[in-house]
């Protein structure tokens, strides 16, 4: 399965969750996510996520200065940032335990039905 | 991507990359590309330099054109309108925005080369509040000469700071890239900038005039120089000697410190007459001494006087005979009193005799008038 489409949807979260108790810049951003494990992450698509939830107002910035180097913009979570974090990830559970449950036993994708289960929302 | 094989992209290569990527997304307003694209030459360098270190090769740099859709999906801005190869189509307006944008990033890389210039750079990024609040005040200022029909560069009522307060307002929101709902704006935008720039020196040239002036003002004797002769802020029209005797002295000249004419007009030649008005509303002409040829006897006192009724047009005033005497305010005055050994006595009370200025007052009086070309030469 192509990972890099399954990225897209979650990409946001990710980012997110790895600014949230460390500010970082672009590229900073990207290093952080591959070694997570999301090798195939493009950098394209996390500076235009970092873009996005800036707009969003999920993101705050600020320019460091370097010696000798360019200056790093920086992302750091806002409120409504972390706000977003914790509801994404969330959505992004019950998804997952979903999802996991109707591939582990694709016999019975009827589960809600069983009055025990633990009521998994589609989403 | 780590599998490719390309070689470790220089640092040449990347900085070409970016601009390509930059002119790839040039139809968005310039701030969004900003946005973007900052640190893209930096987070690329970085990258290269990371996989360099791995002992993998570098991720190719791929198509500029991909790159830049993958930002804009990715940023949730909208795709290119138009293929990038059709640039070369564009207007020319929107070209020279391109390559300007271009080359603004050019000169800002190169700058950020040497530590002092990034430290000169981020010190002016800084400054550029004070640009926008400027640039507000500069649309005021020419508004407020081409509507308000006044050079006043600070509004004088409430209604001109609501809107220099407005303007400016607009114009940090224009800076920070807000406010700029249709994409013309931005344009409008650049338009208004370069306006503002080229109309901003002159603008402060004037208004530190003006404001010099005023604070200037509060002292009236400095800032406004009247014409002619001015004793406490009034007017001085006539004059009236008297010799020690205390009897009036007809065709009295005088000088001043520099030798030049002590005139009651300042540009004796070219005036024919002095038109004054008493509290009773009547006109009084004054013109000057016809002893002195030219018409430039202003400083021959008393100064004759013409009943204003009689003459028009008044050019002819100067020729005039009708002229009369101008009744002096006193018969007579008191006569000095002789301090010790008597300089200019009495006596001098027989050169009243009216008109002939030749024989007149004797002793000092003969000698003053007579400087007066060495000393103006030196004054000037």
């Amino acid at each position: 399965m192509d990972t890099t489409q399954l990225l897209k949807g979650v990409l946001d979260v990710a980012v997110l969750a790895v600014i949230a108790n460390d500010d970082g810049y672009g590229y900073d951003v990207v290093r952080r996510l591959r070694a997570a494990g999301l090798d195939e992450v493009g950098d394209a698509s996390v500076y235009g996520t970092l873009r996005r939830l800036y707009t969003a107002g999920a993101l705050s910035t600020y320019v460091v200065p370097s010696d000798g180097g360019p200056n790093r913009k920086y992302y750091a979570m806002t409120a409504q940032g972390h706000a977003l974090l914790a509801e994404q990830r969330g959505n992004w559970h019950r998804f997952a335990s979903t999802l996991t449950r109707l591939l582990d036993d694709p016999a019975s994708p009827i589960q809600p039905r069983t009055p025990s289960s633990t009521n998994g929302d589609p989403l | 991507m780590t599998e490719s094989t390309a070689p470790t992209p220089s640092v040449r290569s990347i900085a070409e990359f970016a601009v390509a990527v930059r002119a790839e997304l040039s139809d968005l307003p310039a701030d969004d590309v900003d946005d973007l694209t900052d640190g893209l030459a930096a987070d690329l360098t970085e990258q290269a330099a990371d996989a360099a270190e791995a002992g993998v090769a570098s991720p190719e740099l791929g198509a500029p054109a991909a790159y830049a859709a993958e930002l804009r999906a990715a940023a949730d801005l909208p795709p290119r309108t138009e293929p990038a190869a059709g640039a070369r189509q564009d207007s020319f307006l929107r070209r020279l925005g391109t390559r300007a944008r271009t080359q603004r990033a050019d000169a800002a890389r190169g700058i950020r080369q040497s530590p002092a210039g990034a430290q000169l750079l981020d010190f002016l990024l800084v400054l550029r509040p004070v640009w926008w609040v400027l640039r507000g005040w500069a649309v005021y200022a020419v508004a407020e000469i081409f509507i308000g029909r006044s050079v006043a560069f600070l509004p004088t009522d409430p209604f001109r700071t609501i809107f220099l307060l407005a303007l400016v307002t607009l114009s940090v929101q224009w800076g920070r890239g807000r406010w700029l709902p249709w994409r013309w704006l931005t344009g409008f935008r650049t338009l208004v900038s370069v306006c503002a720039v080229v109309a901003l020196p002159l603008l402060i040239l004037v208004a530190a005039h003006q404001l010099s002036y005023q604070n200037t003002y509060a002292a009236p004797s400095d800032s406004y120089v009247s014409p002619g002769l001015v004793q406490n802020g009034e007017q001085v029209t006539n004059i009236f000697a008297y010799d020690a005797a205390g009897q009036p002295l007809p065709d009295v000249q005088l000088f001043d410190q520099d030798g030049q004419p002590l005139g009651v007009v300042d540009d004796s030649p070219n005036t024919p007459y002095l038109s004054q008005f008493d509290e009773a509303g009547t006109e009084h002409v004054l013109v000057p001494s016809r002893r002195v040829p030219g018409g430039s006897g202003w400083n021959v006192y008393p100064l004759g006087h013409v009943a204003s009724e009689d003459v028009y047009p008044r050019d002819a005033l100067a020729q005039l005979e009708a002229r009369e005497a101008t009744p002096f305010p006193f018969t007579q005055v008191q006569p000095l009193v002789a301090v010790s050994e008597s300089a200019a006595e009495p006596e001098s009370g027989e050169s009243t005799a009216e008109a002939t200025p030749s024989a007149a007052p004797p002793a000092s009086a003969t000698e003053v008038p007579t400087p007066t070309p060495t000393d103006a030469g030196a004054q000037q």
